[in-house]
């Protein structure tokens, strides 16, 4: 059933020009920030903001409700399961605030653990170890180390997802939160992946083995989620308002290119790592040329684009899903 | 169709073997007949295998069944799971990972098994600062503590031998830990759990006697996710088991009692929700082997 809605609601998206089935029911409680918020924006100062708007107000409230009854339906269930067996139905009841809560005061502890432990990063590496001196130094005894059963990669996805947050945080501030206009778009841009990889010069010499860890299959999903949400922010406070094909290729071009630069700056001995940068600005001149190009020659890529689309909307789905963005 | 199928050929093994305990040493199946015949309204009952006893007497009885088969324990546990139990063994500790510092309550822990594994892996690892580590094993039998103790000379795993860590043998009921608060990092129990009288008096105390930021870790046999392999693994156990422990250890109750035991225990995501009403947080399972066997762990945070 939860399928069917979905393809019907894509269908529906799809003939408005959204790049993403966002708002799908299914996805809605994952991502605490629905990337539909970038239409709304797009279409910002025409009159079609207001019929946008009534249109996700409506979905909205369709969907509310349609949780509503999901919910209802649940309960039932359970209450007819739950006579049985008195421990399964224990457990339901309590899920909720009191779940939040215990959720939340974990999450900090861990957050309290690797914050302790990145500072042993340069000694031990992205380790286990680290983490087990990391939780003795916030007072708890190394067993607790078995919170991380990925052992480093838990370690690197939190140094990720902290320094990413940094990042987004000084680009709202650079422009007043997404309302102010970003005079060079392409040197804002420069300057974004340019900080986020300045962020990492502290722990340059145990890169490799964070780069390696991320490029294990088992990660993929969560180390390739954390880089599209970053390249999305990026764009986004770059000023990137597009709904067409190019929100794909600029978004998958920008983290083409910070990837290929991470893997430059490693090698780079240059002092302030000089080298690093212009590298970077050449690329993007590059992918700036690439993309006139494809705009220029529209026609004939056409069929290409769309069936690249479909995958793009196919993969984020499914790498989308499980990633909390948080 | 498949549930009705695998609980008729349930109770078909059910009758074989109740056939079969009557032929059994008379003392025993007389003590474990009336057990389940006498039940009175008063007292609360438990159960025992497949059989329904008082209370106060599934201790003894657990009691009586380790006291049997504590020489034998170790060849049946080998011969049983055709040697994979020491690949469980050795995933259970690789999952606690012990480092260096630890205070470590094996509960259940009889004869040394996994204590045994946890000092090896400790003295694999370097330990620059000589941190102190210690482990006490506990068990409600003193005969399978016995049996632990004498390995552990035989192997060299005492604490005169070793240089950083104390091990100390200690005959505990798990519901009744005569250990203070917060006396431990980890608390592990492997295959023990499931002869307790009261789970939830068992997981309170373990997470009475650990630290905050302790693990609590279980290894126990569990239920299998497959049906078909649930069918395979029943047959097994009621038809090759059993025969087995007579011919092995010349115990066919002790083992009798084991596969059924097995099949009382609650399943995995029940058991996880009884360590988190004890008030573990992260608690989280792993299935091994198809689900034959699970670790739980949990931590006191």
């Amino acid at each position: 059933m939860a399928n069917v809605r979905c393809l019907y609601k894509l269908i529906r998206l799809q003939k408005l020009l959204l790049p993403l089935n966002a708002t799908s029911s299914r996805l809605a409680p994952l991502q605490p920030r629905p990337l539909t918020f970038l239409i709304a924006r797009s279409y910002g100062k025409d009159e079609k903001k207001a019929n946008l708007e009534d249109f996700r107000a409506r979905e909205e409230q369709r969907e509310r409700e349609r949780d509503a009854a999901d919910q209802a339906a649940e309960k039932a269930s359970q209450k007819e399961a739950g006579g049985g067996g008195g421990l399964g139905a224990k457990g339901s009841e309590s899920t909720g605030p009191e779940d939040d809560a215990k959720q939340a005061k974990v999450d900090a502890i861990r957050a309290k653990i690797l914050d302790a432990a990145l500072q042993h990063v340069p000694q031990q590496g992205w380790t286990r170890q680290a983490i087990i001196l990391g939780a003795e130094e916030s007072g708890y005894p190394s067993v607790v180390h078995g919170m991380f059963p990925e052992g480093g990669f838990a370690l690197v996805s939190h140094f990720n997802g902290k320094c990413n947050a940094q990042l987004v945080e000084s680009l709202q501030q650079k422009t007043d939160g997404g309302k102010q206009e970003v005079e060079d778009p392409l040197d804002f841009l420069v300057q974004a992946v340019r900080q986020r990889l300045e962020m990492v010069t502290p722990y340059k010499t145990h890169w490799p083995q964070a780069m390696a860890l991320l490029a294990q299959p088992q990660h993929a999903p969560t180390a390739l989620a954390q880089v599209l949400t970053l390249v999305d922010d990026i764009c986004y406070y770059s000023g990137d308002r597009s709904v067409d094909f190019g929100w794909y290729t600029r978004r998958v071009g920008l983290a083409t290119i910070m990837k290929m630069t991470e893997l430059y700056f490693l090698q780079d001995k240059s002092p302030g790592h000089a080298q690093t940068w212009e590298f970077l600005k050449s690329r993007m001149d590059e992918a700036v040329q690439l993309q006139m190009m494809l705009s220029q020659t529209e026609g004939m890529t056409h069929t290409f684009q769309r069936s690249f689309n479909s995958a793009f909307i196919t993969a984020r789905n499914i790498l989308g899903l499980g990633y909390n963005r948080n | 169709m498949q549930t009705t199928r695998s609980t008729r050929l349930l109770s078909l093994a059910r009758r074989f073997v109740h056939t079969r305990t009557a032929s059994q040493s008379a003392q025993n199946s007389k003590g474990m007949a009336s057990g389940a015949e006498s039940i009175s309204g008063k007292e609360k009952t438990t159960h025992f295998g497949f059989q329904t006893v008082r209370e106060s007497e599934k201790e003894q009885k657990v009691h009586e069944v380790f006291e049997q088969v504590a020489n034998s324990y170790d060849v049946m546990n080998d011969a049983m799971s055709l040697g994979i139990h020491r690949v469980w063994k050795d995933v259970f500790v690789e999952r606690l990972g012990p480092t260096h510092g630890m205070r470590l309550l094996d509960m259940a822990g009889g004869t040394g098994d996994i204590t045994f594994r946890y000092l090896r892996y400790l003295n694999n690892q370097p330990n620059p600062q000589q941190r102190p580590s210690h482990v006490t094993v506990s068990d409600i039998n003193q005969h399978m503590l016995n049996v632990g103790e004498e390995r552990a000379k035989r192997l060299g795993l005492t604490t005169d031998q070793l240089s950083n860590c104390t091990v100390a043998w200690q005959c505990a009921d798990a519901e009744k830990l005569p250990f203070p608060d917060a006396s431990f990092t980890a608390y592990t129990i492997a295959f023990g759990i499931r002869n307790c009288t009261h789970v939830d008096k068992v997981l309170s105390e373990a997470y009475r006697v650990l630290q905050p930021g302790g693990r609590f870790m279980c290894l126990e046999f569990s239920h299998l996710t497959n049906e078909t392999m649930q069918w395979l693994y029943d047959q097994y156990s009621f038809q090759v088991i059993p025969p087995m422990g007579q011919l092995l250890a010349g115990q066919w109750q002790a083992y009798q009692y084991l596969v059924e035991s097995i099949r009382r225990f609650p399943k995995q995501e029940q058991f996880k929700q009884m360590i988190e009403q004890a008030g573990f947080d992260q608690v989280s399972y792993e299935n091994l082997t198809f689900g034959v066997v699970s670790i739980h762990s949990g931590f006191k945070l």
